[in-house]
């Protein structure tokens, strides 16, 4: 009996083994805002980017709408929430002149202070990549739009890994998506339809994309497509007129109410039976119209013709890109098709769909109709817009995130 | 902008830390030389066993007393470890790569007279296979070490009376090394003062698979005692000495795809759809990513061990050992390499490790259930020797605890055999799977989970 005791007794011996002391894994922090926004990832544009006045650095990146959201869902941005930190001045320094050409620091070329190295990460969270379309978001090369293909500064954000992919290496548990913008804009900045992207080309990667994001298990906020129409980047033929003819309720303005200029009646807002509501001066072409007649010399708009004219004393010439009235109405029917069929993937999905449009829309009166030339460079798009007067400042930005809360807020149930 | 040339820096090894020494810098010892001695849970420097593995043991216990007399041992403990990390950030698990790893042992004595001894053993007191998937999140640090670290020791014993038994040996001691890991890119120079990072490469973007490869040799010693103050009572003592082992390699690298492709516009001034590893090409040719020598001083632990042996029955005894091992030797430990030139020749390297001597508690129990069979059983407990801040892949080292069942079997007059099991569970421990910022930061973050299951076996013969 003796060794029957022992024996059973030596057996247990081995079980002795588990009498240690173990640590914990440990998990992460839980931020303020909830476990869904653990990990969050904002695939963008340049606005998403934190782009503001045509350039980019650690100030205007802690200024745009994901930063905004992370902090707002508790995350603390360089330890629990990455952004591609750009050094000061930036990579490029925004301007603090556009009209005179004029950054805020002058850097040797390539004009970039790279990333701040102390704040690099395996993934980063802030997916905004300036100029980058729908189909770039699957793959970074692609260069089907070589004239507004200037990714540039993907290389600096992420490494050239496809967005999507490093989304993923993220292992997100909350997507903002805020994509399509750059499908429009160049060719509307350019003032030519042929760089638009086809909605079907559109609605095929926006829905690859979209099966990626949810393939991640994250919750997702998608955003429409502003009215890139909308933009203060932008001016309408009719507000030349206007200030041409001192119609419109408005006084007859200088320069433009000068005899050099000359406006055609087509160009008359359309209550007046003109086209000039639909027909719109990209920023080069009304600063350059402006300074030539502030300058005493001529120019001349007719909206049934493609460019504005200037007349620098050797002729007329294009004065820069304009939007004529039939390009007009192509891209306003591609962004709404566009905005259409995001809120169907929105609502297919599940996924809180963010009314970017109409959020900037609702403070169109911000937005001055024509650059503030003779204000200070800081206010020249007014008191949303930067100077680019495409990309939001500030003040924008806070409306975009807003925006994104109440999305959010209304369709998961949080308290952004 | 121009076209502009990657060049990797001379600081490359620096950036990343690769170094045959950091496998060395580990608890990881291996105790289990005898399938007899391992059923007592290695307790036995009072009395060890009697088939010759007291020349690992204790020195001093070859001396049977038995005029003529041959003893010949030879065993295998197979060593199977079992682990996994636990990345606490992205909540994934990745296991360790099973391996069984057979730890042979050796061991021929001779006694003349009744007072002399003589014999020979080899061990491998030093040694570990740790392999990870080579996708591990961990692999910057390494994903396959190897430390194999063979001991030959001749060795005398003198019984200076009827109470006191003493002993000495000469350790012959070679080591291999063999250690890949892959080498992060982010980190490494593409013009002077601008890294990769700061062109937007991600931390963690893989470049090159990088192996070295080194051996070496070294000489120390093995002092053994054992007194009896009575007849039921034996204690014993041993050192075994550290060795320094002065080695020489290789550093080899091939390069890795990683799978970047740049976009337009990019900062090395190349057409966009350039793959970024053509650009990294020329470092593994001509750059400084070329095989050269590596040279490295291996430290080995020095081992203290005191214990005794009580005779609570004729046939039950009761043993209990604590052993010292000098794992503090591991405080900085250097690296140099030999380029073919010296815009090839990677930078000397010092390693931090912080180890610190780490202490066994062992406790044994041997019945004689018959004349023939005995039956052993025991109890380990190890301290770490790795501190926090180098809790990592090469060996995810901590506290140890260890349950032990044996028996062995008197097969004829000349023959005993003897099998043990070890159930081996070490502390869940966090850990880290990047090298550390400089600027102290705590890293760890996921845990490290370790443990195994050892089966020995020894055939002893006496004639």
């Amino acid at each position: 009996m003796t060794f029957r005791r022992l024996a059973i007794a030596a057996l247990a011996v081995p079980l002795l083994a588990g009498c240690v002391s173990n640590e914990t894994l440990g998990t992460r922090p839980t931020p303020a805002g909830g476990a869904l926004f653990t990990s969050y990832v904002a695939l963008g544009t340049s606005i998403a980017a934190g782009i503001q006045s045509g350039g980019i650095n650690d100030s205007t990146q802690k200024q745009a709408y994901p930063y905004l959201l992370a902090v707002a869902m508790g995350l603390t941005p360089g330890q629990d929430w990455h952004y591609p930190k750009f050094s000061m001045p930036g990579c490029p320094p925004p301007y603090d002149s556009i009209l005179g050409g004029h950054r805020i620091a002058a850097l040797p070329a390539p004009g970039c202070a790279l990333r701040d190295p102390a704040t690099v990460a395996p993934y980063e969270n802030n997916l905004g990549i300036p100029s980058i379309r729908v189909a770039q978001l699957l793959d970074i090369t692609r260069l089907d739009f070589k004239a507004t293909d200037t990714l540039g500064l993907a290389q600096f954000i992420t490494g050239s890994v496809n967005p999507v992919d490093m989304m993923a290496a993220a292992h997100p548990t909350f997507v903002t998506l805020e994509i399509g913008a750059n499908d429009v804009l160049g060719a509307a900045t350019r003032g030519t339809t042929t760089l638009l992207t086809p909605i079907d080309t559109f609605e095929l990667y926006f829905g690859l994309v979209a099966d990626k994001v949810d393939a991640t298990g994250a919750k997702v906020a998608v955003a429409n497509v502003p009215n890139v129409t909308r933009i203060p980047h932008f001016t309408k033929g009719s507000t030349l007129f206007c200030l041409k003819t001192g119609a419109c309720g408005i006084p007859a303005t200088p320069p433009f109410s000068l005899a050099t200029f000359s406006v055609a009646a087509n160009c008359a807002p359309g209550a007046a039976s003109g086209v000039g509501d639909t027909y719109l001066l990209g920023l080069t072409a009304t600063a350059t119209i402006t300074s030539v007649l502030a300058g005493g010399g001529a120019a001349k708009l007719d909206c049934a013709n493609d460019t504005a004219q200037v007349n620098l004393g050797a002729g007329f010439g294009t004065a820069g890109p304009t939007i004529n009235p039939t390009e007009y109405a192509t891209i306003n029917t591609l962004v709404t098709a566009m905005n259409t069929y995001i809120a169907q993937q929105a609502q297919t999905r599940g996924w809180a769909l963010v009314n970017l449009d109409s959020a900037l829309g609702a403070s169109a009166a911000l937005v001055p109709p024509i650059p503030n030339f003779s204000g200070p460079a800081v206010n020249l798009m007014g008191s949303l817009f930067s100077e680019d007067g495409i990309h939001p400042k500030a003040a924008g930005h806070q409306i975009v995130a807003t925006a994104f809360k109440n999305a959010i807020n209304h369709t998961f149930g949080t308290g952004l | 902008m121009r076209r502009k040339a990657v060049v990797l820096a001379a600081a490359l090894l620096a950036a990343t830390g690769l170094s045959a020494t950091r496998v060395l810098a580990q608890g990881f010892s291996v105790y289990e030389h005898d399938a007899c001695a391992m059923g007592r849970a290695g307790a036995g420097v009072a009395a060890p066993c009697s088939g010759g593995s007291a020349i690992f043991f204790n020195p001093a216990g070859i001396v049977t007393g038995q005029a003529g007399k041959w003893n010949i041992a030879a065993g295998v403990t197979m060593i199977p470890p079992r682990g996994s990390f636990s990345d606490s950030v992205s909540g994934t698990t990745t296991d360790l790569v099973k391996n069984n790893i057979p730890v042979p042992n050796l061991y021929i004595t001779r006694q003349f007279g009744t007072r002399l001894a003589f014999g020979v053993g080899m061990f491998a007191p030093y040694g570990l296979t740790t392999e990870w998937p080579a996708s591990f999140i961990g692999h910057f640090l390494s994903y396959k070490a190897t430390i194999q670290s063979l001991y030959f020791q001749p060795t005398v014993a003198y019984k200076v009376s009827p109470r006191l038994q003493v002993g000495v040996g000469v350790d012959f001691v070679r080591t291999m090394v063999d250690l890949h890991q892959y080498v992060e890119l982010s980190s490494q120079l593409a013009q002077p003062g601008v890294t990769f990072a700061m062109l937007g490469v991600p931390v963690g973007t893989a470049f090159a698979d990088a192996r070295i490869h080194g051996d070496g040799n070294a000489t120390g010693f093995h002092l053994g005692v054992i007194f009896k103050p009575t007849d039921n009572v034996s204690v014993g003592a041993r050192y075994m000495s550290g060795v320094t082992i002065t080695g020489s390699g290789y550093a080899g690298f091939t390069q890795l795809a990683t799978g970047i492709t740049l976009a337009v516009g990019n900062p090395f001034g190349v057409p966009a759809k350039t793959p970024l590893d053509a650009l990294l090409a020329s470092q593994f040719s001509t750059g400084a990513l070329v095989t050269q020598a590596v040279s490295a001083t291996l430290p080995m632990p020095a081992q203290a061990v005191v214990g005794v042996d009580v005779a609570l029955r004729r046939d039950l005894h009761v043993l209990a050992d604590v052993e010292w091992t000098q794992w503090s030797k591991f405080e900085q430990l250097p690296l140099t390499f030999t380029g073919a030139s010296a815009a090839q020749q990677l930078p000397a390297d010092t390693l931090y490790q912080g180890y610190k001597d780490a202490y066994d508690y062992r406790l044994g129990v041997e019945y004689a259930a018959s004349p023939k069979l005995t039956l052993r059983a025991g109890y380990v407990y190890n301290t770490a020797a790795a501190p926090t801040f180098t809790v990592t892949p090469l060996l995810p080292e901590g506290a140890r605890s260890s349950g032990i069942v044996g028996a062995g079997y008197q097969l004829t007059d000349g023959i005993r055999v003897d099998l043990s099991y070890m159930m081996l569970k070490q502390q869940d421990r966090r850990g880290r799977v990047i090298q550390p910022p400089t600027n102290g930061a705590d890293v760890n973050q996921g845990l490290y989970k370790f443990s195994a299951n050892l089966l020995s076996a020894s055939v002893a013969f006496a004639f």
